[in-house]
């Protein structure tokens, strides 16, 4: 179809586009006849229904009427907030279920596993940009008071105190505590070993007095 | 733990655990002087006179001695000696009981009096014994060799 929408009037370039097909002529009249019929329906239907207006504006009907259109809204708003009830029972069984969990697992799973989200990573760790980005993040003064403000919270005191109490990390420091004494213990042992010896054979050396055996 | 498959103590490894128990003996000799002291200057004078110095050397010379006798005698080994794996043990391969430790401590004391010439034995003596073996019929091992204890020969 010809660009009828696009059709620019008052210039000498559209008429001569427009003007060459009489195809269009009998489309715009057709499509005004009928926009003229809706007009005219329209017409007739308020004149027909002037006299149910006047009389709806009487205050019985009026009255009526809006008692009964209150019910209708009541309804409405029942219906509508059932439904959104059962909705949202139903969206939460649905979260709930087994069935769901899975899927998403299988989804998750499927678009981690995915070449073109592997690719993407990659990338994405591998452009310029990200790292630009990062490193202005890490050197803004927004990451810094974020730190200070971890720091000073008293939730940061708690994890503190909850890992310096933790008995994992007790028995961890307790441990190679013992360890490092252990080590320590063992290492003096040989030197002083080794002390017994050079000092026998010393003294052994200097009053030529070879080392019996020792059973 | 034995060099050249020695399995008695040689005197470097004796002299430490010895420092050892000497540091260990002078901190309860001192502590409980502490707290006399602290009792005695509650009630009274603290100045003592000459019996009483006595007395007090006497106390320090009967604690130190009591630490060696109680840990030879019941375990066969000071702190000190643990510390270094050493064990004291008499001609039975056990540990000695309680006379013979009192026998070995007095005889560490004239040991060590004459500038600690008491100990020189324990570098020609074929079973490393110092004065105080001889006295007591002792030998001091490596607690670490298991073999040790089965090869010491009782002292005549």
């Amino acid at each position: 179809m010809p660009p009828l929408l696009a059709r620019p009037r008052g210039t000498g370039d559209a008429v001569a586009v427009t003007t060459e097909d009489p195809q269009d002529d009998a489309l715009d009249v057709a499509i005004g006849v009928a926009v003229a019929g809706v007009r005219v329906g329209a017409a007739a239907g308020r004149v027909a229904l002037l006299p149910a207006r006047v009389a709806l504006r009487t205050p019985v009907l009026d009255h009526l009427l809006r008692r009964a259109a209150e019910d209708l809204a009541a309804d409405g708003r029942r219906v509508q907030a059932g439904a959104r009830a059962r909705m949202e029972r139903s969206a939460r069984e649905l979260l709930a279920s087994p069935e769901f969990e899975l899927a998403v697992d299988r989804a998750v799973g499927a678009l981690l596993d995915h070449e073109l989200t592997e690719r993407a990573v990659r990338r994405a760790l591998a452009s310029p940009g990200l790292e630009r980005l990062v490193v202005e993040v890490l050197d803004s003064r927004f990451v810094d008071g974020m730190t200070e403000r971890v720091l000073d919270s008293p939730e940061m005191d708690r994890v503190v105190e909850h890992i310096a109490t933790s008995p994992q990390v007790v028995d961890a420091i307790s441990r190679h505590t013992q360890t490092l004494a252990e080590e320590m213990v063992a290492d003096v042992r040989r030197r002083t070993v080794n002390a017994d010896e050079f000092a026998e054979r010393a003294v052994r050396g200097w009053l030529r007095r070879p080392r019996p055996s020792p059973s | 733990m034995t060099v050249a498959g020695v399995p008695y103590a040689g005197i470097a490894t004796r002299a430490v655990a010895l420092a050892v128990d000497a540091v260990i003996a002078h901190v309860i000799v001192l502590s409980g002087g502490a707290v006399l002291a602290l009792v005695a200057s509650l009630v009274g004078d603290t100045t003592l006179d000459t019996a009483e110095q006595v007395l007090a050397g006497c106390a320090w010379a009967a604690t130190v001695a009591a630490y060696f006798v109680l840990f030879w005698s019941t375990a066969g080994q000071t702190p000190g000696m643990r510390l270094l794996g050493l064990r004291v043990v008499g001609p039975d391969g056990a540990h000695p009981r309680v006379f013979r430790s009192w026998v070995r401590v007095l005889g560490l004391g004239l040991a060590i009096v004459p500038l600690f010439a008491g100990f020189i034995p324990v570098l020609l003596d074929r079973r490393r014994r110092g004065l105080q073996d001889f006295l007591a019929g002792t030998v001091v091992v490596y607690e670490l060799q298991p073999e040790a204890a089965g090869d010491v020969q009782p002292s005549s």
